[in-house]
């Protein structure tokens, strides 16, 4: 542990230092789920500078999921013969009215999955059910649906369907900057959907929006270090690409991997939960293997379902408002009884608020609930 | 949105593989990285190898591989773990 | 007993649309606190139970007795390092144990179902029986009950256990004080990732071994050495995050631990680092959190370091002033984050 510790407060001690001499206040957007959970695990957020700020935005894609699209999973998982096979993530996010794992108490086949791949498997072995993937991630994870899908198709696994519901970070980013509801001095760049797209697919964001643009791994020194690169970056007044997780970030990514989604999807218009439409930023599988398309094979098409009232998580995940600003944060919204999709999350802004800050909201948070007798 | 690890590949065969991940032995596709042979290190997720890993550029980052040092350090001279 | 007000909205209640029973509420956390506060204490509660402490304790002609119930459901029924007959025993005797009691005699209720091998009944049989001497107690009691194919998952067992409490032992976490230590009795997280492996991730062949193991000769090791433990309790479902959140919360004081401190396997780590499970929230069958005066720690770590299933042991954090029912992690980075009772089923996350 002694190397990483004297690194992790070198890093940290790099932060203080860059953020002593800006010349006002900054704020950095972290746009993955793990950089949020993590970011909070270590302990970052009670040892930032007062003056930089970590805002999460929409890096989780369980949160992003529209309600409309759960509705679509539920309803699927309900119709007889079919199995919902799900990561687990998806599990407790609620849609319309209720969630997967409310249908599954009610009888409903949905089965969580730690790789696409046990879909296929699970397809294989039950020839006389109708297997479903709810294919959501972003693009670390949509290789892997790619990849099942072509197998699919060389298998002839004709009782197999992938309901793609991937969704694409940069047009993403894109989307927030152009609509100008994100003011942000810079990002904190997913180390893994780096991997696949590579660290040069930032450059637009950087040339175009002025922003600086740093990739960053996961271990607490990489956050912690990452964060200090771009504080420095700010406080020098310039806006660059950099790359702080060369060990497995290359500038053109997993080339293999691009390709594949290539093959298998082409680039749609898609709902992202409190967002709205945001061009070019879903995944569509294409004609070549429709076959293996839940939404074609199923008829489906997703309803527009509103956002429950007083949600603010549109906000939220865009970094416009703190969780602690929601009205129903904590007082009616909690994991236990959670509204919104960055609450049931466990990579939500609003859980991870809830889970690792209570403290901080003094008056605030109600008693936990675990307190009996 | 991310959560890969490092896992070293011990065995190998046409597009399937098995990667040892600190004494876990996982099953993963290696379609993505096809280069991949016993010996590599490589990132795994959801199932598969999506990219690989310079093993010593890795072991100055890794957390995994400091505790593989920390558990060869507390070996006994026989080899087996001093837990 | 208090409800929280968070609890007011009924529509999305915890107890899921329409009011069912969902998995997690058996996890042993916050669901299944929802579902004992909110159906189970309203109908049941007494001065015997509404402590919901690992055993309750019953006086007798001036003695204090220790009673507890538990029942195992785990699958799958035989995992690395156990199976659910050394479970059910473990289980049921560690809750007597840490409630100071040397446990006497165990009931046990089978539940089987139809069609399964009567080999493995025996095999697990057998490990009860091994278990059962390896603690020192003997099953005094029983019932088997034979249900139709498939409608217990193979086995169900159910044990009860009746033990005496040391005189001069006061365990009760009003007996915790700012200042007491707080100790561990080596790695956590092992046996609920055994268990996890085995039952959801047929990919994966791990070294990883359950710790499951009846720890009343470790305890009774620990309270001959010092006087001075005033709180245990088994960091089962919930895992070590559960029991030291739900310490700060019934202490109403402020609880730290220090996560360097925490002892952790490295194959346990990263598969948990795999499976996105924070292994803080891991169950375990072998461990137990002592909460014991600061004066006495040192004599706490000999007694139980002598012990073959404390050789491990260390202090992983404190109990403080500050009077918020609190539980905070320092983390290596050198920064605070707070520790709560995890919500109910474990899930492998891919983000």
């Amino acid at each position: 542990m002694a190397r990483r510790t004297v690194e992790s407060r070198e890093a940290l001690q790099r932060l203080r230092v860059a953020a002593a001499a800006l010349s006002r206040p900054v704020h950095f957007m972290e746009v993955c789920g793990t950089h949020t959970v993590n970011a909070f695990r270590c302990g970052l957020h009670s040892l930032m500078p007062p003056n930089v700020t970590l805002l999460s935005g929409p890096g989780c894609p369980v949160c992003v999921t529209a309600q409309g699209e759960i509705d679509l999973f539920i309803e699927l998982a309900f119709r007889p013969g079919v199995t919902l096979c799900t990561y687990g993530d998806m599990i407790r996010v609620t849609g319309s009215s209720g969630s997967l794992e409310t249908a599954r108490s009610r009888g409903a086949d949905v089965r969580v999955v730690y790789s696409p791949m046990d879909a296929l498997a699970l397809a294989a072995s039950e020839p006389q059910r109708q297997v479903v993937f709810a294919a959501v991630g972003f693009e670390t994870t949509t290789p892997a649906t790619a990849i099942v899908v072509q197998e699919a198709r060389r298998l002839k696994l004709d009782n197999f369907s992938a309901l793609a519901s991937h969704k694409r970070i940069i047009p993403a980013m894109r989307a927030l900057l152009d609509g100008g509801q994100v003011n942000v001095d810079g990002f904190l760049c997913p180390g893994h959907v780096s991997v696949v797209i590579g660290s040069d697919a930032y450059r637009p964001i950087v040339e175009q929006y002025g922003l600086s643009c740093v990739v960053a791994g996961f271990e607490d020194v990489q956050i912690a270090a990452a964060l200090a690169r771009l504080t420095e970056l700010a406080r020098d007044g310039v806006a660059r690409l950099e790359n702080q997780y060369p060990q497995a970030v290359t500038p053109e990514g997993n080339r293999r991997a691009a390709a594949a989604i290539d093959e298998v999807f082409e680039p749609c218009d898609a709902r992202w939960r409190g967002l709205g439409m945001l061009p070019h930023s879903g995944l569509a599988i294409r004609t070549k293997y429709e076959r293996f398309d839940a939404r074609r094979r199923f008829e489906l098409a997703e309803p527009d379902r509103p956002e429950p009232p007083a949600c603010r998580c549109g906000e939220v995940i865009t970094g416009r408002c703190t969780p602690a600003e929601c009205a129903l944060f904590a007082k009616v919204c909690t994991p236990v009884n959670a509204i919104g999709p960055c609450m049931v999350s466990s990579e939500g802004t609003c859980q991870a608020w809830f889970k690792y800050r209570r403290a901080d909201l003094k008056g605030r948070a109600s008693l936990p609930a675990s307190r009996v007798g | 949105m991310c959560l890969a690890v490092p896992a070293k590949i011990v065995e190998c065969e046409g597009d399937q593989a098995v990667a040892d991940l600190h004494g876990n032995r996982v099953r993963i596709n290696t379609l993505l990285v096809p280069e991949a042979k016993v010996g590599d290190w490589v990132l795994i997720h959801a199932g598969f190898a999506i990219q690989y890993l310079d093993c010593k550029s890795a072991e100055e980052t890794f957390a995994v591989l400091e505790d593989l040092e920390a558990a060869v350090a507390a070996e006994g001279s026989d080899g087996t773990p001093n837990r | 007993m208090t409800r929280s007000s968070n609890t007011t909205s009924t529509r999305n209640s915890a107890s899921g649309a329409g009011g069912h029973i969902l998995l997690a509420h058996g996890g042993g956390g916050q669901l299944t606190d929802e579902l004992i506060a909110g159906s189970i204490l309203p109908r049941l509660g007494n001065v015997l139970l509404n402590d919901l402490l690992d055993s309750a304790i019953l006086e007798a002609d001036g003695r204090r007795l220790a009673m507890t119930i538990d029942s195992y459901v785990v699958q799958p029924l035989k995992f690395p390092g156990g199976d659910i007959g050394r479970l059910a025993v473990s289980g049921t005797v560690n809750d007597l144990a840490v409630c100071g009691a040397q446990p006497m005699a165990l009931a046990l209720s089978l539940i089987l179902a139809e069609g399964i091998e009567r080999a493995l009944v025996e095999e697990i049989l057998d490990s009860v029986a091994d278990t059962a001497r390896e603690a020192g107690v003997r099953i005094a009691t029983g019932d088997t009950k034979v249900v139709g194919h498939g409608q217990a998952d193979g086995v169900f067992i159910t044990t009860a256990g009746v033990g005496l409490v040391r005189p001069q032992v006061k365990l009760h976490p009003q007996q915790v004080r700012a200042g007491d230590a707080i100790i561990i009795n080596g790695p956590i997280g092992d046996h609920g990732l055994a268990v996890m492996l085995a039952r959801e991730m047929p990919q994966v062949q791990s070294v990883i071994r359950s710790d499951v193991a009846p720890l009343n000769g470790l305890i009774a090791a620990l309270l001959e050495g010092t006087d001075g433990v005033v709180f245990m309790r088994d960091p089962t479902r919930g895992g070590l995050a559960g029991v030291c959140a739900d310490l700060a919360c019934r202490t109403g004081l402020h609880v730290v631990l220090d996560e360097a401190a925490i002892p952790v396997r490295g194959e346990t780590r990263h598969a948990a680092e795999m499976l996105g499970l924070d292994v803080l929230e891991v169950a375990n069958e072998g461990k137990v959190v002592v909460v014991v005066r600061s004066d006495q720690v040192e004599k706490a770590l000999e007694s139980m370091c002598r012990h073959p299933l404390g050789a491990e042991s260390r202090v992983i954090g404190r109990v403080e002033q500050k009077r918020d029912g609190i539980c905070e992690l320092t983390t290596p980075l050198g920064g605070r984050r707070i520790l709560q009772k995890p919500y109910g089923e474990q899930l492998p996350r891919i983000c």
